[in-house]
């Protein structure tokens, strides 16, 4: 395992790993900057050009602005009281107030030296972790697998952030699209309709960046949204040097506040399907509790930017965690790092840490620079980055299809790539628009036919006798527990009540 | 009834029309191709009726968020603008080809939002730079050309 760490490590400070990394930290960055264009829409449209790569290349690039994505995010909380990225609404509670007193620098860079110094807890939590991790996936064979994919699917009930019904209806038409082609067990090619093209299957990059990408464009085209205006006084305390290394000063000086929202974050990371935004909030309440001046939350105490901003970075050790080991998800952005994964030939889960173990180290040495360089990066520069996030959404609209659209069609350099991109976004624009979840369809699509063909194998193996042997049953149990989980914290609710 | 509960009800009926047709075409496959995508199809079938009843009966209480990020207050004219922008560029580029119709798309997209015509030419111009510089000559995609100029 050691040999394993030094090579994944080297791996990721290679010449060929390296650019491409700083090219994924400038990338999450800036669009963490932009509010509404969102991480996930970056690695969707990304994703199609790391196809000439080698998987550690394409991997760090994903990884890189996965992990820097929230950094960046906070910026626009503090400057026009609008996250970023979802996983910044908490920072906004008192970043904003701190930008109104003058205190934007400060805020800043609280906030990106507590998301660095996060990160790196994440990875270090993440790295203790990798031996415990090895010692159970040893004992997975197919059976365990199977079921290990199953208790994925049993998150979509869980990651679903609104109508339980909703979610699991995505979660199984995702399924169902996976069955498209000739895949899975089966010798026969289904649900083709006699289109060539389909008989590889739905093509998932395409399918990825029209359920992400496009409905961000359409929301752009729809709203016409105008320029965000912004109080020339916060925007002037945003570059002061001095605010800025008061700001980083305060991550040590409020140490307790730092150390509470990276343990939650890295915790919360953990557990599939509870949601970075939960670790965020979570960790905002907590500081707040610890605080010796809770009354100050919300007016602008540099605590409360502290502590979410830790716990949205540190999280990002924590979730690779199940999606590695166990190829479960931690979260929606975490499902379309799986699919970058698939679309590398690479299949997380058991066998990733059993085979690819050095590519794991990579990803977690990848990870910590990120963080880390992410933070470093952006300290100087926050004065003149921060007008990034005034660019207004009728001029992102064009540039964000056109890129899209390219992506799209730059994976087999078919016209039916881009097409099929343009009707997943029709779909995906649906789906926000009614309620129904495009994680959940992701995380169905992704797994389904792993499920099915981990199930085929098992049964030929040792028949249905499988789901009795002692791994299984337990993972048995945590599927049964998982399902019932919402139907548990109501019951439980109700007597509380 | 609002437009929203109509769309809401007619995307429900839509994927149900999807599940169903999936569970048609299964029982044609022999077992084995047929047992997942049945395993799947019916309780999402299922889920969707009970989905579809809820809807018509506008059960807010179990229905914890239907409403998505686009705000159905928007005027209708909007939406068909847009749909009309976003269904015309794939259908642009199957006759003229990507070089062309993306930077012009760009271009004319950016103007009719009255931005300056400076700006829309620089931004154009950044397009085909992206799509002829980085797409066509460093990652080496071959660019459709279109059914016109094929």
């Amino acid at each position: 395992m050691i040999e394993a760490a030094i090579q994944g490590t080297l791996n990721a400070f290679s010449f060929s790993v390296l650019p491409w990394t700083i090219v994924g930290v400038l990338i999450g960055l800036l669009t963490g900057i932009i509010p509404a264009i969102g991480v996930g829409t970056a690695m969707c449209i990304v994703l199609p050009l790391t196809y000439g790569m080698s998987p550690e290349t394409a991997l760090s690039l994903l990884i890189a602005i996965h992990a820097v994505g929230g950094t960046s995010g906070s910026i626009p909380s503090i400057l026009i009281n609008i996250p970023g990225t979802p996983l910044n609404a908490a920072a906004l509670l008192d970043g904003y107030p701190m930008g109104q007193k003058g205190q934007a620098g400060r805020a800043i860079s609280a906030a990106l030296t507590a998301s660095g110094l996060g990160g790196l807890f994440g990875g270090l939590v993440f790295f203790a972790l990798i031996p415990v991790a090895c010692n159970i996936v040893m004992a997975f064979g197919s059976p365990e697998a199977f079921l290990t994919a199953l208790i994925g699917l049993a998150f979509l009930a869980t990651l679903s952030r609104g109508s339980t019904i909703k979610g699991l209806v995505s979660g199984l038409v995702g399924i169902l699209l996976s069955f498209v082609g000739l895949k899975g067990m089966t010798t026969l090619p289904r649900f083709t309709f006699g289109i060539f093209e389909l008989y590889d299957g739905i093509p998932m990059l395409p399918m990825l960046i029209g359920l992400f990408a496009l409905p961000e464009v359409i929301e752009f085209a729809l709203r016409k949204r105008s320029v965000v205006t912004i109080d020339k006084a916060i925007m002037a305390g945003a570059g002061e040097w001095k605010q800025v290394l008061e700001g980083m000063k305060d991550v040590f000086r409020h140490f307790r506040a730092f150390l509470t929202g990276s343990i939650i974050g890295t915790v919360v990371g953990i557990i599939p399907g509870i949601g970075g935004q939960t670790a965020s909030f979570v960790a905002y309440a907590q500081a707040k509790q610890l605080s010796k001046h809770p009354e100050m939350f919300g007016k602008g105490s540099v605590e409360g930017v502290i502590a979410p901003e830790a716990a949205d970075n540190s999280k990002e050790g924590g979730s690779l965690l199940p999606t590695l080991a166990f190829g479960i998800p931690g979260s929606g952005l975490m499902a379309i790092l799986m699919a970058g994964f698939l679309a590398h030939g690479i299949i997380p889960g058991p066998g990733l840490l059993m085979e690819h173990l050095d590519l794991t180290f990579t990803m977690l040495a990848t990870l910590i620079f990120a963080n880390i360089f992410g933070a470093i990066l952006m300290i100087p520069i926050i004065g003149p980055i921060s007008k990034i996030c005034l660019v207004p959404g009728s001029i992102m609209a064009p540039l964000v299809l056109v890129i899209a659209a390219l992506g799209g069609y730059a994976v087999d350099s078919t016209y039916f790539s881009m097409l099929m991109t343009f009707i997943s976004g029709g779909l995906g624009w649906a789906m926000v628009k009614f309620g129904y979840d495009r994680i959940c369809l992701l995380l169905g699509f992704i797994l389904g036919i792993m499920v099915e063909q981990y199930f085929y194998v098992s049964i030929s193996t040792s028949g249905f006798s499988f789901l009795l042997y002692p791994i299984p049953l337990i993972l048995e149990f945590i599927f049964i527990f998982v399902l019932s989980f919402d139907f548990l914290k109501g019951l439980y609710s109700r007597r509380v009540r | 009834m609002s437009m929203r509960w109509r769309g809401e009800t007619f995307f429900s009926l839509f994927l149900l029309a999807l599940a169903l047709l999936f569970i048609v075409i299964s029982l044609g496959y022999p077992v084995r191709a047929a047992f997942g995508p049945l395993a799947v199809g019916i309780p999402a079938a299922i889920l969707l009726v009970i989905q579809i009843i809820l809807d018509t009966k506008n059960d807010t209480g179990i229905r914890l968020r239907s409403i998505g990020t686009a705000d159905d207050a928007l005027p209708r004219r909007n939406y068909v603008v847009t749909l009309s922008w976003i269904i015309g560029f794939p259908v642009a580029t199957y006759f003229l080809g990507i070089l062309l119709v993306f930077p012009l798309f760009t271009l004319a997209y950016i103007r009719a939002n009255r931005w300056s015509w400076r700006l829309s030419i620089c931004l154009a111009g950044g397009v085909f730079v992206l799509i002829y510089w980085v797409f066509g000559y460093l990652l080496r995609v071959s660019l459709y050309k279109g059914l016109v100029f094929r």
